[in-house]
């Protein structure tokens, strides 16, 4: 899996959550730029990258997550 | 094309109607004192409620619209009773639909409809049927694989009468159906403690039966998160719920009383301001322990008022009850005390989180300096004017003083203002002394489900700022 095929999952992952396809994804992208990205949705993008990636994430590593950037790289390490 | 189509304020009796209707009489909805200790700090409208609104106000306005092949709905944020929203259509084409309900500029929520031709097929219902009487309060461990059959709590016909263009637009049973699904969510899954975050339908055969079959799919007890399958009156798909965290319970008088030294507050007559619950509450316990006497008061919520008078009571302590809201003159209120309080103990606050739009807003720092500054000072006066007796207060103002993390901009303003406040206070009235106390953020209401690693944080946060008040007003 490479780098564009996670950002391309994401950005369908998050025109399902927020429900908007006028997200673009970018590594700095993160809840202050987000109307609605709240402590919820968040819940709701890590159960679909789960879900779309087979994988899991731990509580600590969700916590340490400051934008789409950062998501992207625990992705790419746990779907390697 | 985002356009205004309806709005509205939602009553009481609004939300009256549709618990009946709905058979969703979760406390959240309808009991305004309850809904004070939720999230929401206030009765919130039933999202399917703002929902089917939406709905009716998008079919008139859209005319004739082909068949509703699937709806998709975001909750994005609580709506209360007496808040102004607007719907809006935002697209609008042979495909698809897309509105949304605004709240004070905040999307609350989302909801999209496709067009075209789907009859996903209906399975056979649980044979489990549930006819809630009240919430439920399910333990977590029921969650997993629960299952059953919800009838609608008012025939179609009735919601048809209510939401007469939704009707039109997808069959009276569809809409039945949604109020069904709230009843779910509100009343027996999660129940209780619950929000209802997403509905994502497609557009089922009507099976003609006035009832709907429910099934969790996942349980994520980490994230709170509860999915469930839905079928029945003319859908087919999936509900996404929360678990809301119970209200924060005070620790009961036997555990305070091991804090406590026996007698160490004895002939203090305490005025607790805001004792009901949260801090207020565990400094009356605290006080009561001690062999004080707390007089407790309440806004709205005069039955945890009596909860709490009634704990200590029976505990063997001593223990009044008062109504004294921030929101009238103080004055007079504090006439009607049989009792002379020489500490003042002020827990009195609005609801601290809540919606913000931007860094600053004023009218949050206006309700906080009433509740934060004016109130106190209102208090302290009217002690002091009334007995001439010395009077030493506990200020409880907050370490975002100092810390600021992002989003408190207001509230610490206003804590700080109340710190100078108590400082000239101090200086400038005889007989009068003040302990301003930057307490952490403890577990209530207002932080629930916030994790601590002491065993009762809230009383070993208290304490050392209670004794610090004057006891023995002739020593």
């Amino acid at each position: 899996m490479t780098e564009p095929d996670v950002y391309s999952a994401l950005s369908e992952i998050f025109s399902e959550v927020f429900m908007r396809s006028d997200i673009a994804m970018r590594p700095e992208l993160n809840a202050d730029d987000v109307e609605g990205w709240d402590s919820y949705k968040q819940i709701e993008i890590i159960m679909a990258v789960e879900e779309r990636f087979h994988i899991k994430l731990r509580t600590k590593e969700i916590d340490g997550l400051a934008n789409v950037g950062d998501l992207a790289k625990v992705i790419l390490q746990k779907a390697a | 094309m985002s356009q205004v189509i309806a709005e509205r304020v939602f009553t009481a009796e609004d939300q009256a109607r549709f618990a009946a209707l709905s058979g969703d009489f979760n406390p959240m909805h309808v009991d305004a004192v309850a809904a004070r200790r939720t999230g929401a700090g206030a009765a919130v409208v039933h999202g399917v409620h703002n929902l089917l609104w939406c709905l009716d106000a998008v079919a008139k306005a859209a005319g004739d619209v082909a068949r509703v092949a699937s709806l998709k709905v975001n909750f994005d944020t609580f709506v209360t009773v007496g808040e102004p929203v607007e719907a809006m259509l935002v697209a609008h084409d042979a495909g698809q639909l897309r509105a949304e309900v605004r709240v004070r500029g905040v999307t609350a929520l989302t909801a999209v409809m496709a067009f075209g031709n789907s009859e996903a097929a209906v399975a056979p219902k649980p044979d489990q049927r549930i006819e809630p009487i009240g919430p439920i309060d399910l333990v977590d461990a029921m969650l997993t694989d629960l299952a059953g059959t919800v009838g609608f709590a008012t025939p179609p016909q009735a919601a048809a009468a209510l939401f007469p263009h939704a009707a039109r637009l997808l069959g009276a049973r569809r809409v039945a159906a949604l109020g069904a699904f709230t009843r779910v969510v509100g009343m027996i899954c999660p129940g209780l403690n619950s929000i209802f975050n997403r509905i994502a339908l497609d557009s089922g055969a009507d099976d003609a039966a006035d009832d709907i079959g429910f099934r969790v799919t996942s349980v994520r007890l980490e994230h709170r998160r509860v999915v469930m399958a839905v079928w029945g009156g003319g859908w087919s798909g999936s509900l996404t719920t929360m678990m809301r965290p119970r209200p924060t319970v005070q620790p009961p008088m036997r555990d305070i009383a091991e804090y406590v030294d026996e007698g160490e507050f004895a002939g203090g007559v305490a005025l607790v301001v805001g004792g009901s619950r949260g801090l207020g509450e565990a400094a009356a316990k605290i006080i009561a322990a001690g062999g004080g006497r707390p007089i407790v008061t309440y806004a709205t919520g005069e039955a945890d008022a009596r909860r709490v008078s009634g704990e200590i009571r029976d505990w063997g302590g001593a223990c009044e009850i008062m109504q004294l809201s921030i929101g009238s003159p103080i004055r007079p209120q504090l006439e009607a005390m049989a009792h002379t309080p020489n500490q003042l103990l002020y827990f009195a606050t609005p609801m601290i989180g809540g919606r913000r739009t931007g860094l600053f807003d004023a009218e949050r720092l206006e309700l906080f300096l009433r509740f934060y500054v004016s109130g106190f000072y209102d208090c302290c006066r009217g002690l002091l004017d009334r007995s001439k007796l010395p009077l030493s207060a506990l200020y409880p103002s907050s370490v975002f003083v100092e810390e600021r993390p992002a989003g408190v901009t207001e509230y610490a303003m206003a804590k700080a203002a109340g710190e100078q406040l108590c400082h000239d206070m101090n200086v400038a009235f005889r007989g009068f002394h003040a302990v301003s106390a930057r307490l952490p953020r403890l577990p209530t209401d207002q932080n629930p489900g916030l994790a601590s690693d002491a065993r009762h944080p809230a009383v070993t946060a208290l304490l050392p700022f209670i004794r610090q008040l004057t006891w023995d007003p002739e020593g």
